[in-house]
């Protein structure tokens, strides 16, 4: 028996994406969402996994990812882990072998096998106060899907899941950044779904836009003005360059907004706003 | 700043050494002019090597100032032997000893260290190497100076590490017998390699030419097995050509005019200029001397200096050349950064533009990879391959080679406490432009 699902990756809105992968280190927020949901999560980013060849690196991975999402009815009252995950290797580029649950996916439980990424630069190089970068890639894994967790069949699949995301940073000041992601993905599934016989197929096609703003507090800022004198003239100019240490920000609002024009592996709401407010320390 | 006299005094005397070689050389007028630089003391015989250290040494000690406490509680492990193989792990154990000293007063403990340490290889090596660190992540100005004045420090310290190596070198070559440890000319190709050649080939696959060129490209770069140094080949090829050495002496010589002269930096691409002046126009040339001869660091005095040295293939000519190749990547970086402007269109970085074509300019400092390539370029072209198949060859390495790269940089970037997600893919996609540019450039130039 088999089931070919289809959905984006939701995984995107399981707290505001913007943040997800390429900003590392510690992250706790507080979200309020349009299915009459509100979420409270926490993240962090561990260096636990030592390099495989010493030969080449005798330090630690700074790859592991422990995060977790526990939300509540606004209706039941009733309080849940809507999304949480373990994963060895976490890197923009690369997922090594996480184990995850996921309300936005129907998961219960679900392994990340492994996923490779692409990033293909759009704007922006090392001092440039902008960037953005669109990230090619495909993760594979198992899921355990639930009725009782908003999938539409409980079983159990393997997936694979291409998608494409643009994520971006705007400074706008040497404080305050504009963040932002947009993303979509086609999660193919297979396996057995509600013990039925035969071949079925679910599928969704959701959209996913988020915006955060995040303004630095640390005592020095993000970015410093590095002199240099031109030769020609003489003159003093001044270029950019980042300070060392993390930074602790505070995120005042984040929106990410879902739209799935249609979705038969979830019962997840056709359209999704969450806003949401935070703090971080990342590098 | 109180130490800013003090590093005005360096380099002040740094040219001063510049001009003192002049007075020691025996060189024709003629050749003094502009078009041709002055000649400095070559650094082919051990007399030479004692007099430019003596000069060295005198900077250093001045620029340390009065006998202070070593800055470090490890004083041997900072004066011992540097090993540079292990080179990509190398930051979990440089970084704290960046972090131990007070930045704006890095410099100059390191200065004193390093006397303390008799000018030890170890000491002199593991302090332009950790200066290379601040550069590499954009940290030099936190010294205090300005970042072409720090490399300046940086270059003096690889300096009195490299002429105490060739010294060595000259010992080890005067006592060469026939037995010696295995080396680089025995060693077999790099079985990691093979990887590169069964990822890289596959998106070239759809057109074969490109594969092919793809496999001669990696054949060309020939990393051996045990060592970092690549080109073996090439660079030896080089070293058997009188007219390649020349050249590389000549630039090496005008590098140095150009510290004595820094309003020479002020022409637009003076360097590349002066470098087709200097080889007559022979661009096939100057891609051997700046992309092979000069573009590898230590790498070649290190590895390939000890193998010719033990079956006394070591000549003054090879000696000089591994000491001038080895300075000019670190003269290059120190001057591009002189010469580098801040233009309208990219206000928040220096581009560099002086050793570069007319037709190039980059952000990017590292000019070694526009140069590699460039010669890599031009061999693959001389060998018939198409400039598209030459640029896709290019550019499947590069990409390869920064996605494997990308998994050190992250953790490095957290020893150092920097962003380790963005900037370290910025930096990939950075270098691999500057890679292929240079390929198509040497395609290019030597069709």
């Amino acid at each position: 028996m088999a089931v070919f699902a289809f959905t984006s990756l939701a995984t995107f809105a399981r707290r505001a994406g913007a943040d997800d992968a390429y900003y590392e280190g510690e992250a706790a927020a507080v979200s309020v969402r349009s299915d009459e949901r509100v979420q409270v999560g926490a993240k962090t980013d561990l260096g636990l996994v030592p390099f495989p060849d010493r030969d080449v690196w005798n330090g630690r991975m700074n790859a592991t990812r422990v995060e977790a999402t526990a939300g509540m009815s606004w209706k039941t009252g009733v309080v849940d882990l809507d999304q949480a995950r373990v994963q060895l290797i976490r890197w923009p580029h690369l997922h090594v072998l996480g184990v995850e649950r996921e309300r936005m996916l129907g998961t219960t439980v679900g392994i990340e096998a492994l996923a490779l990424y692409v990033p293909f630069r759009l704007a922006g190089t090392l001092a440039d106060q902008h960037w953005a970068l669109l990230t090619v890639g495909a993760s594979v894994g198992y899921r355990h899907l639930a009725e009782s967790f908003q999938a539409r069949a409980s079983g159990d699949v393997a997936f694979a899941t291409p998608s494409v995301e643009i994520v971006g940073q705007s400074s706008l000041d040497p404080r305050l950044s504009l963040r932002f992601s947009m993303g979509a993905s086609y999660v193919a599934a297979v396996g057995s779904l509600d013990g039925r016989r035969g071949v079925g197929t679910a599928h969704t096609a959701p959209v996913t836009v988020t915006m955060a703003l995040a303004y630095d507090v640390t005592a020095k800022p993000r970015l410093r003005s590095v002199r240099h004198t031109d030769v020609a003239t003489g003159e003093p100019r001044f270029v950019q360059a980042v300070n060392e240490g993390r930074r602790f920000r505070i995120m005042p609002v984040q929106l990410l907004s879902q739209i799935r024009p249609f979705d038969t592996l979830t019962t997840m709401t056709s359209s999704l706003l969450v806003a949401q407010v935070g703090a971080s320390y990342e590098y | 700043m109180s130490t800013e006299p003090r590093l005005f005094g360096l380099l002040c005397a740094v040219a001063f050494a510049a001009a003192s070689g002049v007075a020691q050389a025996q060189v024709p007028a003629a050749v003094t002019s502009l078009a041709r630089p002055p000649s400095y003391l070559p650094m082919d015989s051990a007399a030479n090597l004692q007099t430019r250290f003596t000069q060295l040494s005198s900077y250093v000690d001045s620029f340390a100032g009065a006998p202070a406490p070593f800055a470090l509680r490890d004083r041997e492990a900072y004066c011992a032997e540097f090993a540079v193989f292990d080179m990509l792990r190398k930051t979990d154990e440089l970084w704290p000893l960046v972090k131990q000293i007070p930045r704006t007063s890095l410099l100059q403990a390191m200065a004193n260290m390093i006397r303390a340490c008799g000018y030890s290889e170890g000491a002199t090596r593991r302090s332009g190497y950790l200066i290379d660190y601040l550069y590499w992540n954009r940290l030099a100005d936190t010294t205090g100076f300005e970042v072409a004045d720090v490399l300046v420090v940086r270059d003096t310290f690889y300096e009195l590490f490299f002429n105490r190596r060739a010294a060595r070198l000259l010992v080890e070559a005067e006592h060469a017998n026939d037995t010696h440890p295995v080396d680089i000319f025995d060693a077999a190709p790099m079985t990691r390699v093979r990887p590169f050649h069964a990822v890289g080939s596959f998106p070239l696959v759809v057109t074969p030419a490109a594969l092919r060129a793809f496999d001669q490209l990696v054949k060309t770069v020939d990393f051996r097995e045990g060592h970092l140094l690549p080109f073996r080949g090439a660079l030896m090829g080089a070293l058997r050509v009188d007219a390649d050495l020349a050249l590389l002496f000549a630039f090496y010589d005008y590098l140095l005019s150009l510290r004595a002269q820094p309003q020479l930096l002020a022409e637009r691409h003076g360097g590349w200029h002066a470098l087709l002046r200097l080889s007559n126009g022979d661009t096939p040339r100057v891609l051997r001397v700046l992309g092979v001869l000069s573009s590898l660091l230590y790498l070649p005095i290190d590895e390939l200096g000890p193998a010719l040295a033990a079956r006394k293939l070591l000549t003054p000519g090879r000696l000089q050349a591994l000491h001038a190749g080895g300075m000019v990547y670190y003269l290059v970086n120190e001057l591009d950064e002189r010469a580098g402007r801040v233009l309208p269109n990219t206000p928040h970085e220096v581009t560099f533009d002086f050793f570069y074509p007319d037709t190039y300019s980059s952000t990017n400092w590292k000019w070694y990879h526009y140069f590699n390539n460039a010669y890599l370029g031009c061999e693959l072209t001389r060998q018939g391959y198409a400039p598209l198949e030459v640029r896709a060859a290019a550019k499947t390495l590069a990409g390869i080679y920064e996605g494997i790269t990308i998994h050190l940089a992250i953790p490095s970037r957290k020893t150092i406490g920097l962003d380790t997600r963005v900037n370290p893919v910025l930096e990939a996609m950075d270098d691999i432009t500057i890679n292929e540019d240079g390929a198509v450039f040497g395609a290019e130039a030597c069709k």
